[in-house]
């Protein structure tokens, strides 16, 4: 899915992170329970896509690499 | 690409396992067998919950206390993995069910757990897994890949999910926290201008204070270098001290040599005056004369006192016989006297008889013979007495001689060792002055070398007279010391009042000092904090500005992507619906880009009209198949396609055309067909299914 995301004048590396935000918050959305009923993101939900970003962006400003993978994906439901 | 199912205790199915094909999977059976169950199961496998069942509960088994589904498939790259999802009420709890998943990668060796429930593995994870293994996400699976029963022509009057599906939601939401988050940081970041110039601030006065201190320092440094030297050079007092140490010590072995000279010549006089006066009493050849005379005397009176000895001893023997004689007499007239008168009357000594005349005639004569005794006598005493006079006098004379004798004796012997001891005092006062003499030249030697030495040492000079009497040399010694410890005094005076000054200094300096360190110190550690919350600020700004830009760009690709995905989904649903329908009967199909609704314009009108309106119920159920279809495949590849009853309200020559094409590969790798209507013989794997005692069962 994120292979569509093209975003004009943006550096390759502000790509790479634009890219993975946008791929964790498409996550989120395809789970109703981190929507409100007017269709925005939770708290919680907004809380899990911060940490997220503090990480892309922590690793891409120390590595110049994306993280492997979403430490910040939190909580459990079973 | 699903290749097997298996499902326990789900809906109609107390355990039943299908497997499915590459291509077209018929799955048909009689109304109510459980034919879209499967289809159930398998979003139930891949997401844990079915759209439209609020509960889990509601697609268990009548009775049963757990459910369960097994799914294996392949993912996009051909790895063969298996997804095993159950359900489970716990002990004692009606209501309640506890869900458990395993993901495991099917290998040529064996399986390998990838995500487990039982490891604390989430169901956020796995959903991140599958989408990473699949490209499957749950809205897009119901939107362009399950297709309901009846739904399928509903996306043509426009699908509010399209934007989630198409990622503008999640564009939109991620331009909105990229905005807010970039605005807190610029917030938090605002203070960087104030600390980029208290840094610079900071960073003119520590160079100010640096400057300070290098230069305290190095005035420090050289007043501890002059104070280094002054306090190198030893007490000049104390060596002089020890220059005129033996000077002093020759003066003072002087000085004791001339005392005891004195002494000594003092002494000598004594014995001297001594000797003066014992010579009044006799000089010794005078003494040794009188001695002479003495002795001649002597022996002469020795002699003359020999006689007048030896005729006393006659004069005493005859004394001592004329006694005797009277006491004979005496006694005789005593007992004459005593003897009885008349007859009878007997001489005592012969016995023989006497009578008074006798006895009268003899007392008269004995009598008599007494008094001439008496006179005797009485001449003998006076002779006795004059002897002994003459001897008691010579031996008077004698003791007096002797006592003179001893006199003179002792004069000379008390002459003599007068004489010894003048003689002796007379070598101890000779001895002194000669030591006195050598000790003042000892003084005038020891005070010429000290005067080579206090000038080359002290650097003062020693105005003494060595030449003269000695009194006055040592007066002039002695004074002389005093100056020179007087100006030695004032010139150490002179060095320790410099000394001091130094010192003072040098305390000033480290007190100086230590004050601009602190200064430095805490300029430092506030240029560090500083540093530290303007590199942390600068982070930050940076951090803003990024997010700034992503999040334009976020906004922008909103735009972009409702544009562009309208235009390629109208120009792939055209194509596909060319592809699944017979007949051709639009000139033009255009997507709203606002909904997603879809405006066709028929073959017999010049004007675009909605579809949902215009279009009859099997083309509208065409179209909107063509346009899911499109729709997976403007997302991603299309693993699988799960119809459920797409002819309903075909004509025959529409159904079997649209089964037919369905077949194709290039709409999908996989497609799973639930249907009444499929023609004998069509090609494709076909799962037949049947009621049998109560539960549903896989023909074979």
């Amino acid at each position: 899915m994120a292979s569509m995301l093209q975003i004009q004048n943006l550096s390759p590396a502000d790509t790479r992170v634009a890219e993975l935000a946008f791929e964790f918050v498409q996550f989120l959305l395809d789970d109703e329970t981190n929507l409100t009923p007017a269709g925005n993101m939770t708290a919680a939900a907004r809380q899990k896509f911060r940490a997220r970003l503090d990480e892309i962006v922590a690793a891409d400003e120390s590595t110049g690499q994306p993280p492997e993978e979403p430490v910040a994906v939190v909580g459990a439901e079973s | 690409m699903i290749e097997r199912l298996r499902l326990r205790n789900f809906r109609r199915y107390r355990d039943a396992t299908l497997s499915f094909q590459p291509g077209m999977n018929t799955i048909q059976g009689p109304n109510n067998v459980g034919k879209t169950t499967i289809f159930f199961a398998i979003e139930y496998a891949l997401f844990g919950r079915v759209e439209n069942f609020k509960t889990i509960r509601a697609l268990m088994q009548p009775g049963k206390r757990s459910i369960g589904v097994e799914l294996l498939f392949q993912g996009r790259t051909g790895e063969r993995f298996l997804l095993q999802r159950i359900h489970q009420s716990p002990p004692k709890s009606k209501k309640t069910l506890d869900g458990q998943f395993t993901l495991k990668a099917i290998l040529d060796d064996g399986e390998k757990y990838l995500l487990a429930s039982d490891f604390g593995d989430t169901e956020d994870k796995l959903a991140l897994k599958l989408q990473e293994l699949t490209g499957l996400t749950r809205r897009f699976f119901c939107i362009a890949l399950h297709m309901r029963q009846g739904e399928i022509s509903s996306i043509l009057s426009g699908a509010k999910q399209l934007d989630i599906v198409l990622g503008v939601t999640a564009a939109s939401m991620a331009e909105d926290e990229l905005r807010q988050m970039a605005l807190e940081l610029e917030k938090e970041s605002a203070g960087l201008a104030v600390l980029q110039e208290r840094i610079r601030s900071v960073g003119n006065e520590l160079t100010q204070v640096h400057t300070e201190l290098t230069g305290v320092t190095t005035e420090q440094k050289a007043t501890a270098d002059k104070l280094t030297a002054l306090g190198e050079a030893a007490d000049p007092r104390q060596e002089l001290d020890r220059n005129l140490a033996p000077l002093l010590k020759a003066v003072t072995a002087y000085e004791d040599k001339q005392k005891q000279s004195e002494v000594a010549v003092r002494r000598l006089a004594d014995e001297r005056e001594r000797r003066d006066e014992a010579l009044k009493a006799g000089a010794k050849e005078v003494v040794e004369k009188e001695l002479s005379a003495l002795d001649a005397e002597k022996t002469k009176r020795a002699k003359a006192v020999e006689k007048s000895t030896a005729e006393l001893a006659t004069v005493v023997a005859e004394e001592r016989k004329l006694h005797e004689q009277r006491g004979d007499l005496a006694g005789r007239i005593e007992r004459r006297k005593g003897l009885p008168k008349g007859k009878g009357a007997k001489c005592e000594v012969c016995g023989a008889a006497i009578d008074a005349a006798t006895m009268k005639k003899e007392l008269a004569q004995w009598t008599g013979e007494i008094e001439e005794l008496d006179k005797t006598l009485a001449e003998l005493l006076a002779k006795h007495s004059s002897l002994q006079s003459t001897l008691d006098t010579a031996t008077a004379e004698e003791r007096k001689q002797f006592e003179r004798a001893d006199e003179l004796k002792d004069q000379l012997e008390l002459l003599k060792s007068l004489e010894e001891k003048i003689g002796k005092r007379q070598a101890e006062s000779d001895t002194a002055a000669t030591a006195v003499k050598n000790a003042f030249a000892a003084v005038q030697s020891g005070a010429a070398g000290v005067s080579k030495v206090v000038a080359a040492a002290a650097g003062v000079e020693a105005k003494w007279k060595l030449d003269g009497d000695p009194a006055g040399v040592l007066a002039s010694i002695r004074e002389t010391i005093q100056d020179l410890k007087q100006a030695m005094a004032e010139t150490v005076g002179r060095r320790l009042a410099e000394r001091q000054s130094l010192a003072d200094l040098l305390q000033r300096f480290e007190v100086q000092k230590q004050s601009l360190a602190k200064r430095q110190n805490d300029l430092e550690r506030e240029q560090a904090t500083a540093k530290a919350d303007a590199s942390s600020q600068q982070v930050k700004a940076a951090r803003a500005e990024r997010f700034r830009r992503i999040s334009a760009g976020f906004k922008e690709y909103q735009v972009q992507i409702r544009s562009e995905a309208s235009v390629k989904l109208a120009a792939d649903t055209i194509a596909l619906h060319r592809r699944l329908s017979p007949t051709d009967e639009f000139t033009a199909l255009v997507i709203d880009p606002a909904h997603y609704s879809v405006q066709v314009v028929p073959k017999d009108m010049d004007e675009e009209v909605p579809a949902a309106l215009y279009e009859g119920g099997g083309h509208r159920l065409l179209l909107g198949l063509a346009y899911r279809l499109a729709v997976a495949r403007l997302v991603d590849s299309c693993p699988f396609l799960m119809l459920d009853e797409p002819t309903d309200g075909l004509d025959t020559g529409h159904r079997e055309a649209l089964l037919d094409r369905l077949g194709d590969k290039e709409l999908a790798r996989q497609v799973l067909l639930v249907t009444h209507h499929a023609p004998p013989g069509a090609p494709g794997h076909h799962i037949r299914m049947a009621w049998v005692d109560n539960e549903t069962v896989v023909q074979p």
